[in-house]
């Protein structure tokens, strides 16, 4: 028996447990059981909650989102597809909690990016040739310590209807039709949206990363 | 040969590996090329990894449930028609254990 036969039986094994007592989960959770529904909430609350804050940017607000998606998803539990994970499941409801919030709130006038896209000639060439090079690779960008916090600081500045598609596709890793149900949009408009999000990402970053800014 | 706006505009389609062959190759071949598009074609990958990784340091200090905001669902959770609290959960199991008997007695 090989090592590697071995390990793939050991993770389907795994895999096959974890279904059983999901599916235990399930079932205790539709007879209205307290304990099963707490642990539900104890295992699943605090990654919920961190994704709620990353829509919301609110504390209070996230914890409504997301004690509203633990509710709506245990009045729906007869709907829940056994084909999918409940951690899945409960990570759509709560996402869809959060877009809803959003929409709700008062909307402010977004902020044109066109000044964070390229810029083009008439002939197709781009204006700003050439493009300042950054200081180093992703990789070793991330190796410093306030990188993170620079990007989520641009992320957030970002307007809402950029970098919720942002978050949906590059954070949260909805697919394209996933993200575009979730919004009510079409996929083609997520596609364009993401990738006017990242090149406006791209240019608010610029300024901390480029060769030319660090002289 | 691609103009800079039409090889910008495909970078998204690129990275997600959902071009054609032939534009893939032309796309490729532009932002090789042109001294303004090859750094901002690195640029912009590099935004991508960035922004994917900008919360990933979340995931790995483990995500704990504040108890204030467990107990608040729970509390919540209790007004849900067909929630049974751990008590009420507990008399329904026994009730059943005790009803057995008496079922069997009578359906003998």
């Amino acid at each position: 028996m090989s090592d590697a036969g071995a390990a793939s039986r050991g993770e389907a094994s795994r895999g096959d447990e974890e279904r059983n007592s999901e599916r235990d989960l399930v079932s205790q959770l539709m007879s209205g059981d307290e304990l099963a529904f707490e642990k539900l909430v104890r295992e699943q609350g605090g990654r919920l909650l961190a994704v709620a804050r990353r829509f919301l940017r609110d504390e209070e607000d996230a914890r409504d989102a997301v004690q509203e998606g633990f509710l709506l998803a245990y009045r729906a539990l007869d709907r829940f597809d056994h084909g999918s994970r409940l951690s899945t499941w409960l990570h759509r409801i709560v996402i869809n909690a959060c877009l809803m919030r959003l929409r709700t709130r008062r909307r402010k006038p977004e902020e044109p990016i066109e000044d964070l896209l390229p810029a083009f000639q008439a002939d197709g060439h781009q204006v700003n040739h050439p493009t300042p090079e950054w200081e180093g690779s992703a990789e070793t960008l991330l190796a410093r310590s306030e990188t993170r916090s620079i990007v989520r600081e641009a992320i957030d500045r970002l307007p809402e209807s950029y970098r919720a598609v942002l978050l949906l596709r590059d954070i949260e890793e909805l697919s394209t039709e996933e993200a575009a149900r979730a919004l009510n949009v079409t996929s083609n408009a997520v596609k364009i949206r993401l990738h006017r999000a990242r090149q406006a990402l791209r240019g608010l970053l610029e300024p901390h990363f480029s060769r030319a800014s660090s002289c | 040969m691609l103009t800079c706006r039409e090889a910008i505009a495909r970078l998204t389609d690129l990275e997600h590996g959902e071009l054609a062959l032939p534009d893939k190759r032309a796309t490729k071949r532009h932002l090789a090329a042109c001294e303004g598009c090859l750094p901002y074609w690195r640029t912009y990958r590099a935004t991508v990894v960035l922004e994917r990784q900008a919360y990933a340091a979340e995931g790995r200090s483990g995500f704990e449930v504040p108890e204030d905001f467990a107990r608040r669902v729970l509390a919540a959770a209790r007004n849900l028609p067909g929630f049974l609290t751990s008590a009420r959960h507990a008399i329904t199991l026994l009730s059943g254990v005790a009803a057995a008997p008496l079922l069997a007695f009578f359906l003998r």
